[in-house]
């Protein structure tokens, strides 16, 4: 029980909790099925791109570009298949292949010429993007195909509201969810998963126990890609239009919700409960904001704030213990 | 001696023009505890790195282990006859759990490559119980001490069937109740039939356990010796080739007035009721044992954690210190322990570093940095403490460990301190390096320092101080007059107390 | 230690990094007037590089009348930012001006809309030697001197969007921001009734032109429409889908009777309807908005959007060249003149104005080819 006040996430799930009760005493409409429904599919998005900075941070690297792999691949993905037709599994398979092909060349160029991971992809994501504003010309792609339509309205589950309107759980936050699931095996199940653990822990004892370090280089940046891919049609779905610059620009977002379930930016330490408990926070955070008719000019003041209380608390008593163990034992 | 374990016969290795071994024997017998020793660049490492199999031979070497004779050996080779490393930095994984460290390798050797949680400990467990140890299995590595971090390391070593350990410099960074318990670990795996390696330049300590003690100097083995065949004088004049003159320091006449007072200093949780005085001219040994509060009591004169309670006087007249730069301003100097983290901008340039203290005084009218006036300030000191650089505009971290202690020493020379405290001043230097800052320690006394060493090498506060103080839980226990008594005579006082 | 300043390194790398991207990731929207430029410089990336064509001008062409084949003048029209929607269909506006006038007229502009690239076109098109420059400043004081170097040089100088400036022969203005607002309230209106609670989005809250628009609209709502109650403030959400969306959910949990949601800025329409679509809420709540026809199309079609206003960049395109040949024959512009046949405009200060708002409808969405 005691250890559990070391871990950040369980500050940030104070937080939560804490919060929650402070919405749903202020506006019932917090706690309700139809609202997790919504909350789910809103933010998707980013739950799925969290996992692969999750992944890219624990290796002990950064990731700025995937929000240019996730444009360029979505924007090729929906180019293509608004010409030649496809169906939602091409959709998803051919998005996040074109997203891990590029996140394969950031691990190549990270790996064997050894330069910094974020100079990597703040350089990559200039070329991804630069590209596609090169080919594309700005244009946005509309009229997305009836069957995509449909796929994103469809939900899994549906049910009634007090008042009469249908609502339900969309079809989309499902693909979180297996996101989810995979991330959890491959984190605390496989060798693959623990070598991440173990790179980002120490390289160069990773390299002499053993670890292939180009290995897992290539899975954790493309595996990035990968999501990224996924993540970029994911937003498709929800706006039923290809921007070429709704996405970049969200990096930060998405790196502060993976930092703020107990990421470190250092590398080696972070966990998938704790990237989910970020996002939750982010997401209940815009949500409580509006459901406490707090006036939007206060909201960025709040999250700031929120930010501060959940990491500030864990760092504080770290810091303490840190001055606990310096002291000497006096007669 | 019957047949050893592991001889190797004629190893040369030659790197880029440097002979870095040369025609070296070497031998280790079954179940034996032996020490290699040697200054650095004397080879030690590309010894051990040969025996790990990461580096091969020149031709014409000739390896034998366990009676098998090897023509091509290599890293695989060294794992199947059973011979692991632990090397000074462990090695190990701060974020992963005691267990998992300990399994790891044994698991991806296997080539699963899914995690079986219940044989993770199952291997941890079996491992600990081999030397009998109990670690929390479920603790993260980073948050145990050193300590048991270097049992998980030995643990580590253990999952497979080994035959023989080589530690680098293992008690480095230990206390010496630890040091202590990491020998007792030793003496169990002899009993077991596991040979031991110590890869050491910290002299005492080794004698203790090491049946028998190689020394190598320029890339050749100087020879084999019974461990009781050697002092450290012995020892030292082996791995320098040099007859070192041990000579004491003597303080020319001292003056009536104290330069430092300190009466009744107390801080609660670190030390308490702290006497004494240093003259200028002196050079005042403290020891004790690591957590005696020695490196606490120096923090608080020089103003990083003040005291609470108590009085301090610098030429008697009161003074106060609650902050560093209330210590600076009355002319203290404080080198700490960790040169790296606490002493030293490692990036940055031996310049930079020399004059960061001492800024405000280079500059010009203009309030702007005179940048002929930090030359010759550089250059002064550079020449002062002889600092080897290829130029002063290269970054600290280059340079080798006993040049990087007299850049931190510059550095706070620089200042013109009246009172400089070094805490641990040669930690993790070699030998000959130790010599020279002990000779710049010594002239700065002469010049009328007053200087305070804290340390935990006996020999070292007995040859270079006039006075010693021994601290133990957070006071002063002992003082003595290092003309009148021996080396002995504080080693027994320090016994006494653990 | 050590760890702790690495974090922060890191942290204030990736903080400084965003900063530069939201400089690229700015809007879609409608473009804001004379928008008060804080982020930090864009990353750079190549501009793309104007359609060259030939025919220098080799002394000014302050008054010479045009001399087909011999001499065309060129006038080159430089946007905030090229490769979005808006301004693709600007220089549709351009090039069909160039055919049907006759003049050597291109768009060119910078891909970020950092104010100081766009004084750097500005300065090469001056060296270059061109008859007129047609502007959309992303910053009207920052452009200020670059104007004051191309009036020295003899060079026509017409804005668009920034009524403020200084520098400047004429302002050209398709919309009345006063009137854009109060229309747009008026059709909301028209969908929700005359009373009951709507929200305003905006782009963000330091857009000029939406705020502008939103304040003309409130006022009008105080005066003319008592019954009309306003939740909350202005929510920031106009220049993504994704945001609005997100935003328009929440609001309907936080205001179950909401009736309307009047969006300014291109994406805040097209979100809200998103929401209402998928909750089913369409006949309930109301949307109306500045948005882009052709995006707008299935949302208008279905009913979750129910009006949509804008004015056309063509227009605006078209229209500035026009004014530039106009002033280049030595013309004189007065009061209530025909422009560009676009309609009369008023004349006060140099800023001409042309009421050309557009009403976006199912009907005519897809006729308006942009």
């Amino acid at each position: 029980m005691r250890r559990l006040w070391k871990y950040q996430e369980t500050y940030v799930a104070l937080v939560i909790v804490l919060l929650s009760c402070a919405i749903t005493l202020l506006n019932p409409n917090f706690l309700t099925l139809e609202n997790l429904f919504d909350l789910l599919k809103s933010y998707t998005f980013l739950g799925i791109l969290s996992i692969g900075v999750l992944f890219v941070l624990i290796s002990g690297g950064i990731d700025i570009s995937f929000t240019a792999v996730a444009t360029v691949a979505v924007y090729t993905t929906m180019y293509v298949t608004l010409q030649h037709g496809g169906n939602i599994a091409t959709v998803l398979l051919m998005s996040a292949a074109i997203g891990a092909g590029l996140g394969l060349i950031n691990a190549v160029i990270i790996h064997f010429f050894n330069i910094p991971s974020i100079i990597t992809t703040i350089a990559t994501l200039n070329v991804y993007y630069g590209l596609l504003t090169v080919f594309s010309g700005g244009t946005w792609l509309y009229n997305m195909p009836e069957w995509f339509r449909r796929f994103a309205e469809t939900n899994v589950i549906s049910l009634v509201n007090p008042d009469g309107v249908p609502y339900g759980l969309s079809v989309i936050p499902l693909i979180w969810f297996a996101v989810i699931l995979a991330a959890w095996v491959i984190l605390h199940y496989t060798m693959l998963g623990r070598g991440i653990y173990a790179l980002g822990g120490n390289l160069a004892s990773a390299q002499r126990t053993g670890f292939n370090i180009l290995a897992l280089h290539l899975f954790v940046y493309s595996f990035m890609g990968l999501l990224a891919g996924i993540a970029g049609v994911v937003e498709v779905m929800l706006a039923q239009r290809v921007a070429t610059n709704s996405m970049v620009g969200k990096e930060l977002d998405v790196i502060a919700a993976v930092v703020l379930g107990g990421a470190s930016l250092t590398g080696g330490v972070g966990t998938l409960w704790g990237t989910l408990l970020g996002v939750a926070l982010v997401g209940i955070i815009g949500n409580g904001l509006t459901l406490m008719r707090i006036s939007s000019y206060w909201y960025n003041v709040f999250i700031g704030l929120v930010i501060i209380v959940s990491v500030g608390v864990s760092a504080y008593r770290r810091k303490l213990q840190r001055r606990r163990k310096m002291s000497v034992e006096v007669e | 001696m019957a047949q050893p374990f592991l001889s190797m016969k004629n190893i040369s290795k030659r790197y880029a023009g440097v002979q870095a071994l040369d025609r070296v024997d070497f031998e280790v017998a079954y179940g034996e505890i032996h020490c290699l020793v040697g200054e650095n660049g004397s080879g030690k490492s590309t010894l051990i790195k040969i025996i790990s199999g990461a580096v091969q031979p020149d031709p014409g070497g000739i390896i034998e282990i366990d009676g098998e004779r090897f023509h091509d050996y290599h890293s695989i080779d060294a794992i199947r006859k059973g011979i692991e490393v632990i090397y000074q930095d462990l090695s190990l994984f701060p974020n992963l759990s005691v267990a998992e460290n300990i399994a790891l390798s044994e698991i991806l050797a296997a080539g699963d490559r899914f995690v079986n949680w219940r044989a993770v400990h199952e291997i941890a467990r079996r491992a600990m119980a081999r030397i009998g140890v109990r670690l929390p299995l479920d603790e993260l590595v980073g948050e145990i001490s050193i300590a048991d971090q270097q049992l998980v390391a030995i643990c580590r070593a253990l999952t497979r069937d080994v035959r023989l350990v080589i530690m680098d410099e293992p008690t480095a960074s230990l206390t010496h109740r630890e040091v202590e318990a990491l020998f007792g670990v030793v003496r169990d795996l002899q009993s077991k039939g596991i040979a031991t390696l110590f890869v050491s330049h910290k002299l005492n300590e080794v004698f203790q356990i090491a049946e028998r003690v190689t020394v190598l100097r320029d890339g050749r083995n100087i020879g084999c010796f019974p461990a009781q065949e050697l002092n450290d004088r012995k020892l030292t004049e082996l791995m320098t080739g040099k007859q070192l003159e041990y000579s004491h320091y003597v303080p020319v006449k001292l003056p009536e007035q104290p330069l430092l007072e300190v009466q009744h200093l107390s801080l609660r949780g670190n030390f308490r009721d702290i006497t004494f005085q240093l003259h200028a001219g002196e050079i005042l040994g403290i020891t004790g044992l690591l957590g005696s509060g020695r490196t606490e009591l120096a923090l608080a004169l020089f103003g990083v954690n003040p005291a609470q309670s108590g009085e301090i006087r610098i030429n008697g007249r009161p003074a106060r210190i609650r902050s560093v730069q209330d210590a600076v301003r009355l002319g203290i100097g404080y080198v700490p322990e960790n040169r790296l983290t606490q002493g030293l901008v490692s990036q940055q340039s031996v310049s930079r570093n020399i004059v960061l203290t001492i800024l405000e005084r280079l500059i010009n009218r203009l309030r702007l940095i005179d940048h002929r006036a930090v030359r010759d300030t550089v250059k002064r000191w550079i020449d002062q403490l002889s600092i080897r650089v290829p130029s002063p505009e290269a970054p600290v971290q280059t340079l080798s460990g006993g040049n990087q202690q007299r850049v931190v020493l510059a550095k706070w020379i620089a200042i013109q301190p009246r009172i400089l405290i070094l805490d641990g001043p040669t930690i993790g230097i070699d030998v000959a390096a130790k010599s020279a800052i002990h000779n710049i320690i010594r002239d700065l006394a002469r010049r009328g320092l007053g200087i305070m060493m804290i340390s935990d090498e006996i020999p070292e506060v007995y040859h270079n101080c006039n006075r010693v103080l021994v601290m133990h839980k957070g006071r002063i226990v002992a003082e003595f007059d290092t003309a009148h008594i021996s080396e002995e005579d504080i080693q027994q006082c320090i016994n006494q107390l653990s | 230690m050590r760890a702790r300043t690495l974090f922060g390194l890191s942290l204030s790398l990736a903080l400084i990094f965003s900063m530069l991207l939201s400089a690229c990731a700015t809007p879609t929207a409608p473009p804001a007037t004379e928008a008060p430029k804080t982020e930090a410089p864009a990353t750079e990336a190549p501009a793309t590089e104007p359609a060259k064509t030939e025919a220098p001008a080799t002394e000014p062409a302050k008054t010479e009348a045009a001399q087909p084949e011999a001499k065309k003048y060129e006038i080159a029209v430089v946007v905030k930012l090229t490769g979005i929607p808006w301004f693709n269909t600007m220089e549709k506006g351009v090039k069909r001006a160039a055919e049907e006038l006759g003049v050597n007229a291109y768009q060119t502009g910078h891909t970020t809309d950092d104010p100081a690239q766009q004084a750097k076109v500005i300065e090469d098109l001056i060296a270059k030697g061109v008859d007129a420059l047609c502007v959309v400043p992303n910053d009207a004081k920052s452009l200020e001197p670059v104007f004051k170097k191309a009036k020295d040089k003899g060079i026509i100088i017409i804005t668009h969007e920034s009524p403020d400036q200084v520098g400047n022969d004429y302002d050209l203005e398709l919309i009345d921001n006063k009137k854009f607002g109060e229309h747009n309230l008026d059709m909301l209106v028209k969908f929700m009734g005359d009373s009951g609670e709507f929200a305003v989005y905006v782009g963000s809250l330091t857009v000029p032109a939406h705020n502008m628009w939103a304040d003309a609209a409130l006022a009008y709502a105080k005066e003319k429409y008592p019954n009309l109650k306003q939740v909350g403030d202005r929510y920031p959400v106009s220049e993504k889908v994704d945001d609005a969306r997100k935003q328009t959910l929440d609001l309907i949990k936080a205001y179950p009777d909401l009736k309307g949601i009047l969006a300014f800025g291109s994406q805040g329409p097209i979100g809200a309807a998103q929401a209402l679509q998928e909750k089913g809420l369409a006949d309930k709540i109301a949307v109306v908005g500045t948005v882009l026809p052709s995006q707008a199309l299935p949302y208008l079609k279905d009913g979750s959007l129910k009006h949509g206003t804008l004015w056309n960049p063509a227009d605006a395109g078209y229209g500035m060249v026009w004014l530039a040949k106009y002033l280049l024959d030595g013309n004189k512009v007065t009061d209530g003149m025909d422009v560009a046949g676009l309609g009369k405009a008023t004349l006060k200060d140099r800023v001409l104005v042309i009421d050309a708002a557009l009403d976006i409808t199912k009907e005519n969405a897809e006729s308006l080819g942009f």
